[in-house]
């Protein structure tokens, strides 16, 4: 039976003739990249929780007796403990699970520790937190940490957004690749095949406008070579399940990604109705990083996923939700990560110790969390971390030390 | 891998055979264009790619024999009654206030049929409609006035489409803006139903500030937000559930709702002890600030000229808005009869809703199937199945499918990615097995003498280089330089003479992959 794959080499011809781009071979291991040391070279998942989670009902202070005061209506009175201080929602029984096998930890109060680059604009503060500083750089933070090895430019999955669109936090890295769904990549027709070929070349004489397809056209040619392995799990059905399952699916085939970036759109925007919303989402959304661990297995040890939202929501609830506030927390999960612990400092909900006496007050920065992760799972140096996220404020002093 | 048929494997081959050779020839020939020549120097082809979802052979001719000015004034004055009316037939429940709807369809389950009778309105709209400046502008404003469909399952959203935002999509932006502020969608969507003086809700505050008006940076503080919240508190809706078809949604002030509380906002003292009346002169406080002004003005020159627009402009279209009082048409005028729009060429990237709905006006409309609701091209519009729907879904870009209340993006950096780019093309995959291929073959000239009808078979394309040249003529209106029409035609003729008569179902059937590729083309999904 004639297949697909056997059409192959008469589309990679073509291909190579335009641009030297040869599909990758199809086993390939992640390769290591600008010579650096394969052992210190992972993937970075980061999963962005966009319109501002309220991790404080996620990652309940039960400890502190100030919570129940502000949060008379919204309190978790049931969380599932993990240190003493802090407990779970209990719609997170699949995190708990990851935490209590220590592959899964948080680092509680993070956000923009300089006071004047925080904004509690949703579209503001998520241009910012994605390009990494408030001012002064004209690129996404992922974006900075691509530029800076020039051998990602020849490779056409080494920044994958796994999701809609390219993020703002990839912006200046033109190589990066959406896919919201591989099995789409099949235009299930030879025609169409044939014609995405020609395209390509159609796409050279347009030049700069033409760079996008030209680039779709590269991965289809480029994704025909292999299908990527079917999920070993089932993912749970929203924007997280859907983004991470293209992840393992990324790392499983073999394409050697170096940053993932996945949205996470579960009704984080809480201004009401929080407890009912967060009950409707927040089983699927745990439930995604264990499937995604589970689908991974070994893989593991090179993945390291991080969350990050735009701010934290207000400490005072406004009787049904919460409205825009400013500390957050983040979740990290791998291999590396020496999880069953909450990272970071606590700062504290009497009224004197919330910022602007009614928001969670940073007590880490989460470019000192992101950092961390750079220099110790992607081949950052500190030198060229102060490129990524300027100023300091990611450099290793400041690190909570999350990692084995 | 799916395995294939023996013949379609060797039909693979010969084509990819045939583009690896091309491919090289091509790439040697070509010379990077920059995007304004990709898009030409057609200034009524520039003025229908922006003010339309799409040209059509019938609109640019009709451009070139009234001129430019006078077609953008009958575009600023037209109606298409006709659209409209074939529009409600098709798709009753947007002529249904929405809790009368909500009662009376059994709805609330995984699809709801009113949300997509409004969703299919739209595009059928968009797609026939005449009035194409009109459903631009219902669009923009359906953007700017974001609401989710399906936050409210109770479709509030077909008033405020049916209400609101179509008869004042070029009508005043103050009306616009104070009918906004008092429709139920917009109270329910950004929660100020729930905003009580016992309990602030800061959401529709925040948001009419930042994005319906002043701008982010627009000179407010965030004091002024909170005062703006405790002035809207009590400003909500009937909520008589269960439902009462006939009330609920009705917008309604609740003055024991209100903070009455003494507030300062945007520097006016708003003395303790007020009620409703607060609400309208913060409105007027905010309608009148330059700030709102100079936002509205750079958000039409965003959608109509360029993703960063010359600040000339928005200066000039800003003081337009202040001098006519907030007039949309004044301000279209003043965009669309400027140097800097007609400098502009080449600018904007389609995105995926102009871009499939543009090609399905390229190809022309199967109007017959279209009045039967049958399907457009084969694919039902009114189905959440439908490949239109599942296309713009996947692409990113469903109809008011957009969840924060920033509206779809309207800027290149955001759509030109592989993955709406991918659903772009799969929709054409699609649309290439459907099209009549006696329009696009049509020789250009017969068709435009004969209006939109298809000529008689004589003026069909019946050799490669004539398809070639006719397809390109009816689908991008504009010239494509040598080496793309080589590589065209060296596509449709393969080892054939180009100038030889060819078999009409194989000369179709290899325009398929011509039309494919024209329309995903930089020169078509320029806006």
């Amino acid at each position: 039976m004639l297949t697909r794959r056997m059409l192959l080499p008469l589309l990679a011809a073509g291909a190579t003739a335009c641009t030297q781009q040869d599909a990758p071979s199809p086993a390939a291991p992640a390769l290591p990249s600008g010579g650096k040391d394969a052992a210190t070279e992972g993937t970075l998942v980061v999963v962005f929780q966009r319109f501002a989670a309220d991790w404080m009902n996620l990652l309940v202070p039960m400890g502190d007796p100030a919570y129940a005061t502000a949060r008379p209506n919204l309190q978790i009175t049931n969380p599932l403990p993990l240190d003493g201080f802090f407990g779970l929602h209990p719609a997170l029984v699949d995190l708990k699970a990851l935490y209590d096998a220590g592959s899964l930890g948080f680092v509680t109060a993070t956000g923009w520790v300089p006071t004047d680059s925080r904004d509690r604009s949703h579209f503001f503060a998520q241009t910012i937190a994605e390009s990494g500083a408030r001012s002064g750089v004209n690129s996404g933070w992922l974006g900075r940490v691509m530029q800076r090895d020039s051998a990602h430019n020849q490779d056409i999955w080494a920044a994958l957004a796994a999701e809609t669109s390219v993020p703002n936090s990839l912006q200046g890295f033109a190589n990066a690749i959406a896919v919201r769904d591989f099995a789409d990549y099949n235009h299930g027709s030879v025609m169409a095949d044939a014609a995405t070929g020609l395209q390509q070349a159609l796409a050279d004489i347009a030049g700069a406008p033409g760079e996008p397809l030209h680039r779709l056209a590269r991965s289809i040619g480029a994704l025909a070579a292999e299908p990527l392995p079917a999920p070993a799990v089932t993912y749970p059905v929203n924007t997280l399940g859907q983004g991470l399952k293209v992840a393992a699916q990324a790392i499983k085939g073999g394409l050697a990604p170096r940053v993932i970036t996945v949205t996470s759109d579960d009704d984080w925007d809480t201004h009401a109705s929080q407890l009912s919303r967060h009950n409707a989402a927040l089983p699927a959304f745990g439930a995604a990083f264990k499937a995604f661990n589970d689908d991974l297995g070994a893989l593991m040890q090179n993945v390291t996923v991080v969350t990050m939202t735009e701010f934290g929501r207000k400490a005072v609830e406004n009787l049904g939700g919460t409205d825009h506030g400013t500390a957050s927390s983040m979740l990290v999960m791998g291999g590396q990560i020496n999880g069953g612990k909450v990272y970071g400092q606590w700062p504290g909900m009497e009224s004197s110790q919330l910022y602007q006496g009614e928001d969670l007050e940073p007590t880490t920065d989460f470019r000192s969390v992101l950092g961390e992760i750079l220099v110790q799972r992607l081949g950052v140096s500190e030198a060229e971390l102060e490129t990524v996220f300027p100023g300091g404020y990611a450099a290793s002093t400041h690190w909570r030390r999350f990692h084995r | 891998m799916t395995a294939m048929k023996r013949r379609t494997f060797l039909q693979g081959i010969a084509y990819t055979a045939l583009y690896g050779s091309l491919a090289a020839d091509v790439f040697n020939a070509a010379q990077a264009l920059e995007p304004a020549e990709i898009a030409g120097s057609d200034p009524d082809l520039h003025l229908l790619r922006r003010i339309s979802f799409g040209p059509t052979m019938a609109e640019l001719a009709r451009v070139k024999s009234m001129g430019r000015e006078a077609f953008i004034e009958a575009q600023l004055a037209a109606s298409d009654g006709q659209t409209d009316t074939l529009t409600a037939a098709l798709y009753p429940l947007i002529n249904t206030g929405g809790a009368t709807a909500y009662a009376t369809t059994g709805a609330g389950f995984a699809v709801n049929v009113h949300q997509l009778h409004l969703q299919s309105a739209m595009l059928h709209r968009a797609l026939f409609s005449t009035a194409q400046l009109k459903e631009v502008m219902v669009d923009f404003w359906n953007d700017h006035f974001n609401t989710y469909i399906r936050k409210n399952p109770i479709p509030l959203k077909l008033d405020l489409d049916r209400d609101v935002i179509r008869p004042n999509a070029l009508g005043n932006f103050k009306t616009l803006l104070r009918a906004v502020v008092h429709s139920g969608e917009m109270l329910h969507y950004l929660d100020n139903w729930l905003n009580r003086v016992d309990a602030i809700n800061e959401n529709y505050s925040r948001e009419l500030l930042e994005l319906h008006t002043l701008g982010k940076g627009g000179g407010y503080t965030e004091a002024d937000l909170k005062a703006l919240a405790r002035i809207l508190s009590g400003l909500g809706f009937v909520v008589d559930l269960p439902l009462s078809a006939t009330s609920y949604g009705t917008v309604q002030f609740t003055a024991a709702q209100h903070d009455a509380s003494e507030k300062t906002f945007l520097g006016v003292l708003f003395p303790a002890g007020g009620g409703e009346e607060e609400i309208d002169k913060a409105l007027q406080l905010m309608l009148d600030h330059p700030s709102t002004a100079l936002f509205i003005a750079s958000k039409l020159c965003r959608r109509f000229v360029a993703d960063e627009p010359p600040a000339t402009l928005v200066d000039r279209v800003a003081t337009v808005f202040s001098s006519s009082d907030g007039d949309i048409k004044a301000m279209l005028r003043a965009i669309l009869s400027s140097s800097e729009f007609a400098a502009s060429t080449g600018s904007k990237l389609k995105r995926p809703l102009e871009a499939m709905v543009g090609a399905m006006r390229a190809c022309g409309i199967n109007s017959f199937d279209a009045l039967l609701n049958v399907n457009l091209f084969g694919f039902a519009v009114a189905s959440p199945n439908g490949t239109l729907f599942t296309g713009l879904l996947k692409a990113g870009q469903e109809p008011f499918g957009w969840v924060p209340p920033n509206g779809y993006p309207d800027v290149a950096a955001y759509w030109a990615n592989s993955n709406s780019l991918l659903y772009q093309q799969k929709f054409l995959v699609g649309l290439v097995e459907g099209v009549g291929y006696g329009r696009v073959l049509a020789d250009p000239q017969a068709a435009l003498t004969n209006g939109t009808s298809l000529a008689a078979a004589t003026t069909r394309a019946t050799t490669p280089r004539a398809a070639v040249d006719n397809a390109i003529a009816n689908l991008l209106f504009t010239p494509l330089p040598a080496a793309a029409v080589a590589a065209a035609i060296g596509f449709v003729a393969q080892d054939a003479d180009p100038d030889a008569v060819m078999e009409t179902s194989l000369l179709e059937q290899r325009v398929k992959g011509l039309v494919f590729v024209l329309l995903s083309s930089p020169w078509f999904l320029l806006r």
